[in-house]
């Protein structure tokens, strides 16, 4: 039988920049006694953090969990091109729409996966009060980025590219989607894949395409377009005075790694963070493991149902 | 006064021709009556092609509301190859100094010359380097702080408002010094520059702009 992961009870927005940030709303925001805000990784959306969510609905039921989609990405506006503190800054702006809504004393959270863990930790370096733990989801390297002098060459792409941005393929069918989303994501079960394809893309003149700006499809990332360095979100990690989880998927065919494993020791070594390293999972350990992120996120956050990470 | 319309990206932008391969390129955040007056005596005296950038009246506003130097950057390369369709030399004042300089540096074959005039007396980007380039956090504080209030609403002049606080994201300046130092355009400034110790000195070179009359 097919598992069927919890659809939001609520959908809303928060208006950052002048743009529309769609939120996926499980759980009472205004009620519960642990509320979460999710941040999901580049060129996914809010809907990827469903399966945490039963999760951690199974073994807490005091629990809210608000997952935004980014601008750009799902459900949420399109900017006119995306730079890395512009998502901060949304982020930032849905976490304190979202703590305005939770009741006196709830305990908020930030969680992110891979390039929104990265965001997590950065804008919490810029206002630590909005939230009292974050969680990181399988980030524990900078990002790919250009060469220190390819700043030249990612202007020159953007500006070849015109007026028109290239629309992205699109696809006759869901089952088409899946198969393409497979391709780049093996370890994720097809299950699971159907279930988020109707999240992923829109229909459009009797074809599907992906809910995703073609602005932000290539190999120009936000962070080219200051020239800045990536961002290290181990670095990140002990400029917080936050208690840091960072969750990391330690299979051997983890695709995010391609052979070379940043290294546990260095996660380790960071004073305040804590780790919990899953042997079968990849680069999706919220989605490939659920059961054993949200213990020890749960753990994390000082709820009984939760498990201390080993 | 209607101005010919140009899209760039998601933007449009106000361009008017002028009858020389000169362009001229504003201080980012400059008020609108300074800005005027600074493009109308570049017209006048350089038959330059002048417009606004984005965010500046009477040219549209980022869907997102974020300004970067590399962003207007990217606009007036798409303008000199879409539009001029011709080599140009590029006069910036301030911050547009920057601008000006990562669009030669990412488009060499369209651009003949810079002439950078300082920004010291401007009331934009370009009055304080600072705002606009950093040696290693690239976020603009100011721009954060104020994203969260400041209006949707056009400011009485058409201007975004968030411009006043600068970019959203300074620029990396090793990276503008890099993009700098591949220029192939010989460059010159006056009254002094805050990108002159980032311009290759070989490509130093009176870059004379005659006046039109």
């Amino acid at each position: 039988m097919q598992p069927e992961w919890p659809v939001p009870q609520a959908r809303s927005a928060v208006v950052s920049r002048g743009l529309e940030l769609s939120l996926c709303e499980w759980g009472d925001v205004s009620s519960a006694g642990l509320v979460l805000v999710g941040a999901h990784g580049f060129l996914d959306c809010a809907e990827f953090f469903a399966p945490l969510v039963m999760a951690l609905h199974e073994r807490c039921a005091d629990l809210a969990f608000v997952a935004m989609s980014f601008a750009g990405h799902g459900r949420s506006s399109w900017a006119d091109t995306y730079g890395w503190y512009d998502h901060t800054a949304d982020l930032l702006a849905v976490t304190r729409a979202v703590r305005t809504r939770a009741r006196d004393g709830a305990r908020l959270g930030l969680i992110g996966h891979s390039f929104g863990a990265v965001q997590v930790l950065q804008a919490l370096t810029f206002e630590p009060r909005l939230a009292e733990f974050a969680v990181n989801l399988d980030a524990v390297s900078p990002p790919f980025s250009m060469q220190n002098d390819g700043l030249p060459e990612v202007l020159a792409h953007l500006a070849a590219r015109g007026g028109d941005i290239r629309p992205l393929p699109t696809y006759g069918d869901l089952d088409a989607i899946v198969q393409r989303r497979a391709a780049s994501n093996p370890r994720l079960p097809v299950t699971l894949l159907r279930w988020l394809a109707p999240h992923l893309v829109r229909e459009q003149d009797g074809r599907y395409a992906w809910r995703v700006d073609p602005a932000l499809a290539g190999w120009v990332r936000p962070w080219d377009l200051a020239g800045s360095p990536p961002v290290d979100p181990l670095e990140l990690t002990a400029a917080l005075p936050h208690p840091v989880l960072t969750v990391t998927g330690a299979a051997p065919d983890h695709p995010q790694v391609r052979g070379h494993y940043p290294g546990d020791a260095a996660i380790d070594s960071r004073p305040g963070s804590r780790h919990c390293r899953l042997p079968d999972a990849g680069h999706y350990v919220h989605l490939e493991c659920p059961d054993q992120v949200a213990a020890a996120v749960l753990g994390h956050a000082g709820h009984p149902a939760g498990e201390q990470p080993a | 006064m209607n101005q010919p319309r140009w899209t760039t990206g998601r933007v449009q932008l106000a361009v008017t021709p002028g009858p020389r391969a000169v362009v001229a390129v504003h201080d980012p955040g400059i008020p609108p009556d300074e800005r005027r007056q600074w493009l109308s005596h570049a017209q006048e005296s350089w038959g330059a092609w002048v417009y606004a950038q984005r965010g500046h009246a009477p040219s549209g506003w980022a869907a997102g509301r974020v300004y970067r130097a590399s962003d207007f950057a990217i606009d007036l390369v798409r303008l000199l190859r879409n539009v001029l369709g011709q080599p140009c030399l590029l006069v910036a004042a301030g911050a547009g100094g920057l601008v000006a300089v990562l669009a030669a540096a990412a488009a060499p074959d369209v651009v003949t010359g810079l002439h950078l005039l300082g920004g010291d007396n401007s009331s934009g980007w370009g009055a304080d380097p600072t705002r606009v380039m950093s040696e290693d956090g690239v976020l603009n504080r100011s721009w954060l702080d104020a994203v969260e209030s400041a209006s949707a609403a056009a400011s009485c002049d058409g201007d975004d408002p968030l411009l006043r606080y600068g970019p959203a994201e300074k620029m990396h300046q090793p990276a503008v010094c890099a993009a700098a130092a591949q220029l192939r355009a010989p460059w010159s400034v006056r009254g002094g520059h805050f990108l002159e110790p980032c311009l290759p000195a070989r490509m130093r070179a009176a870059v004379d702009l005659v006046p039109i009359r």
